[in-house]
């Protein structure tokens, strides 16, 4: 499934040779998006037409009207041709036009030419143009020395690593400053890193035991005037790389090449790692693109990615790179005016979800993980697995912590099956709301039977209005997915295919949406992105009336740092349900990463005037008035924030910024203690 | 942006314009080329998936319809017969082009040159005005954004920094408001069948 984003780009003529063919590639296989690019064309044609300058028009208009008006034709479309499009034309039958060179060097050309009517002379003429032409066209198409063009030099070196320049058997160990070249290879070993910094300024560090080779430059390439401020492409054969991209306007292309796959880079900085084969394994290679910054096309024969920041990616031959998978829960905009914001992305949580699907899931209130049998209390007999699930937020509100449970209790069985994972336990209150569970768990007083009450949990906005059998059909379709979740669930195939079952339902196209949501959710759980936001987009396209999917969309959106259409769609949401505080939160906070910090802040005030009690506005406020520098301010908003919601350690931390800020050291640092002694996932309220 | 005079059945401007052309007049195939070019542009460049012979081929068709305006009848639309000469040329130009070039396109631009000939000529012949009429619905700050995109012809990156968005946004949401107004062409069509 192609992204919207590639699209666009494709469309506007704005991918490189790469990623451009892999995505002509990818329209052969893809219906739907080759329709879609078909009628985008023909809409961008009609729009160039109707909304065209008046100039061009006029130019036209008068091609016709003299064309008409006597003169030729032909002539005439040559010259509107000519004036239109730049380019001209010369007519069949047309003789060239006359060169514009004083009249006494046309006078002995014409005499050289008479002298060249004599056959003796034409003869020798040939002979001569002949071998002109053969040692022209020797010196042309001679090998030019491509393989001595310095692209950068080392800035870093450690250990000993070696450099081989071209096809020499020499080898040398390089030092600072040591220039190097085209169709060199370098190499470190166990004990060895380098760093290089090409004429550019784009820098690529070597790992330990890592081989990169600098291919010279094609016959195509090498004819380009000047010689390259850095490799065009560059070879890993093993290891990895870190590579920091210089951005430059019309950059040529920088990739970075394995077996496995090709990363190209859009002024950006990541990595490229081979990872080898475990033992056992067959030997595919196997290619990890990390990206700490910007966008990187990263592809191969099988298919095609964009993986942005803080994503990774892993390219296997012979199957297409992975859908990018987020590496941070916590992830740090760098904003224009040079200051940076913590945004929460974690990975949708399972009780997240519940309020996310048509009608509400399941919810508990609470969050289990998995805990290494080492680092808990060890009771083998129970469990034979080397984690055990424990609870992990117990909120005090919600049902879990009603029926007694405390945080830390281990959950041995539910329903009378043996608990082996977390994702277990989630997933059946995930699907049973309204319904109640066994659960028997081991606390600190030893083992005991609980029955736990799942809530249905509320819609975050508004959902679709159904049928009443609606609920039921998505109920089960959301089973059947989860069943058959695996290890390839993010893969592109599986997306086409739980796509194309959403398409089989018969029913509605308000089911379709609903189903759609609710793949887009599941999607969402996998940490699969990509699958996710085309889901959302879809039941957004199929039912654009519903605020739910407005949100889910935004929020996803806001997920992979694409601000501006996030903005978008929560503002749909918005417009369809007024009111939510929720909405307005994000709005207020998509503002201010957009760089709209007034309105972000105006948002955020107007909001507090009708939830004067809500701790996540104010901790909201605080961190607007930290950006804005009014320490003063923030200070008293963080404090509310605290004193609302204690137990959350985000507030603390606003709190001791805003008191260093203000040069308050020993109370800051008060607040800093309080935060550490909270559990750094202590819940929030929201 | 100009509305399109909507000029579907034989107006009576039309009929004199045409008659007095008929009767020698060159002068008077001024107005009618004033009238219509811009329907019969835009017409072509949706027709036309070569972007490059747009012009050409409208020239082509108003000089088509000069020589060939004693054929015209009176009291039928005129626009509805530059259109026809129009949809013929398309077609004999899509047919052309395809036969030379095929080898040498993409396979995208192979398919939207197939898709165009196989569609039938009368199919949305009041496609255009539909779209124009589409046109005037667009909010304020899209419609500067398709004024940037195809009147000042600048770049994404351009539009970009005049807007104080990111060419990301420029590009989808250049996408969406073309996918929008397909939708609001069809829309359209359907409510008023032919």
């Amino acid at each position: 499934m192609i992204q919207q984003e590639q699209l666009a780009s494709f469309l506007d003529e704005a991918l490189d040779a790469g990623p451009r063919a892999a995505l002509q590639k990818e329209l052969e296989r893809d219906a739907q998006a080759l329709r879609f690019v078909i009628e985008q064309r023909n809409m961008d044609r009609a729009l160039r037409s109707l909304l065209g300058s008046a100039a061009h028009r006029e130019r036209l208009k008068e091609s016709i009207l003299a064309s008409v008006a006597g003169s030729s034709s032909k002539q005439l479309q040559a010259q509107v041709l000519a004036d239109t499009s730049g380019r001209a034309i010369r007519l069949a039958g047309e003789s060239a036009p006359a060169l514009g060179w004083p009249h006494p060097i046309r006078t002995w050309i014409g005499d050289i030419l008479q002298f060249f009517q004599s056959p003796r002379v034409a003869w020798f003429t040939f002979a001569s143009a002949v071998l002109l032409l053969a040692v022209g066209t020797m010196l042309l198409f001679r090998p030019t020395p491509v393989g001595r063009i310095v692209v950068g030099q080392f800035a870093a070196v450690v250990g000993e690593p070696t450099l081989q320049h071209g096809a020499s058997r020499l080898t040398l160990n390089p030092q600072l400053s040591t220039p190097i070249h085209l169709g060199d290879r370098l190499e470190t070993g166990d004990a060895d890193k380098a760093e290089i910094v090409f004429k550019d300024g784009t820098t690529l560090r070597l790992g330990f035991n890592t081989s990169v080779e600098l291919p010279t430059l094609n016959a195509q390439r090498s004819t380009l005037n000047s010689p390259p401020l850095r490799p065009p492409e560059i070879n890993l054969l093993r290891g990895q790389v870190w590579t920091k991209v210089q951005k430059m306007t019309n950059a040529p292309q920088y990739a970075i090449r394995t077996d496995a796959a090709t990363a190209v880079a859009r002024g950006t900085e990541f990595g490229v790692r081979i990872q080898s084969p475990k033992s056992g394994q067959t030997a595919a290679q196997t290619t990890v693109l990390t990206v700490k910054e910007g966008a990187v096309d990263f592809f191969n024969a099988f298919g095609s990615v964009q993986a942005t920041a803080m994503t990774e990616s892993t390219a296997r031959t012979g199957t297409p790179p992975t859908e990018p998978k987020r590496l941070e829960t916590l992830q740090v905009v760098q904003l224009d005016d040079g200051s940076s914001w913590s945004l929460t992305t974690s990975p949708l949580d399972w009780p997240e979800a519940a309020g996310k699907l048509v009608g509400g899931g399941g919810s508990a209130g609470w969050q289990v993980r998995e805990v290494p049998l080492a680092a808990a209390v060890p009771d083998a007999g129970s469990n034979s697995s080397a984690y055990e699930v424990r609870v992990s937020q117990l909120p005090r509100s919600s049902p879990a912590a009603q029926t007694g449970l405390q945080l830390g209790d281990v959950l041995l069985t539910l329903d009378s099956q043996r608990v082996t994972n977390a994702a277990q336990v989630q997933r059946a209150i995930l699907l049973r709301p309204d319904a109640t569970v066994a659960l028997r768990v081991r606390g600190q007083t030893g083992e005991k039977l609980v029955v736990l009450a799942i809530g249905r949990s509320t819609n975050l906005l508004r959902g679709p209005e159904l049928s009443l059998e609606a609920p039921g059909q998505l109920n089960s379709l959301l089973q059947q997915w989860i069943a058959a979740t695996d290890s390839n669930a993010t893969s592109a195939a599986h997306e086409k295919h739980l796509f194309a079952e959403v398409g089989r339902i018969s029913g509605t196209s308000g089911l379709h949406a609903a189903a759609f949501n609710n793949l887009g959710v599941l999607f969402e759980l996998e940490d699969a992105l990509g699958p996710a936001i085309r889901a959302y987009d879809r039941a957004v396209y199929l039912d654009p009336q519903v605020p739910l999917y407005h949100l889910n969309l935004g929020l996803a959106l806001r997920k992979i740092s694409s601000f501006e259409r996030a903005l978008e769609e929560i503002e749909s949401a918005a417009g369809l349900q007024p009111g939510s505080i929720l909405v307005q939160k994000r709005l207020a906070e998509i503002h201010s990463l957009l760089g709209h910090d007034s309105e972000a802040l105006a948002m955020t005030e107007a909001l507090l005037q009708v939830a004067t009690q809500d701790h996540g506005t104010w901790e909201l406020k605080a961190q607007l008035l930290l950006k804005a520098k009014l320490s003063a301010e923030a200070r008293e908003a963080a404090r509310k924030a605290v004193e609302l919601d204690p137990d959350c350690p985000v507030a603390h931390a606003y709190l001791a910024q805003a008191l260093q800020f203000a040069g308050q050291l020993a109370q800051a640092e008060a607040a800093y203690e309080e935060m550490l002694a909270l559990h750094p996932s202590s819940p929030c309220s929201t | 942006m100009t509305p399109l005079p909507s000029i579907e059945n034989g107006s009576t401007e039309d009929a004199q314009l045409v008659a007095a052309v008929q009767a020698g007049d060159i002068h008077a195939f001024e107005p009618l080329v004033e009238r219509h070019l811009d329907a019969i542009h835009a017409f072509v460049a949706l027709k036309l998936p070569v972007p490059h012979l747009v012009d050409e081929i409208t020239h082509e068709t108003f000089v088509f319809a000069f020589r060939g305006i004693a054929k015209f009848t009176p009291g039928t639309s005129f626009r509805g017969w530059l259109r026809a000469i129009a949809a013929n040329k398309v077609r004999a130009e899509t047919e052309r082009y395809y036969r030379e070039e095929r080898n040498r396109l993409a396979y995208t631009e192979r398919r939207a040159i197939e898709d165009a000939m196989h569609e039938t000529a009368s199919q949305d012949s009041r496609e255009v005005e539909a779209l124009n009429d589409c046109l005037k619905d667009v909010p304020e700050n899209l419609r500067t954004l398709l004024n940037l995109k195809y009147h000042d012809e600048s770049s994404s990156e351009e539009i970009a920094r005049s807007l104080e968005r990111s060419v990301s946004w420029v590009r989808t949401t250049l996408c969406r408001v073309r996918q929008q107004l397909r939708e609001c062409v069809e829309r359209k069509l359907k409510a008023e069948p032919s």
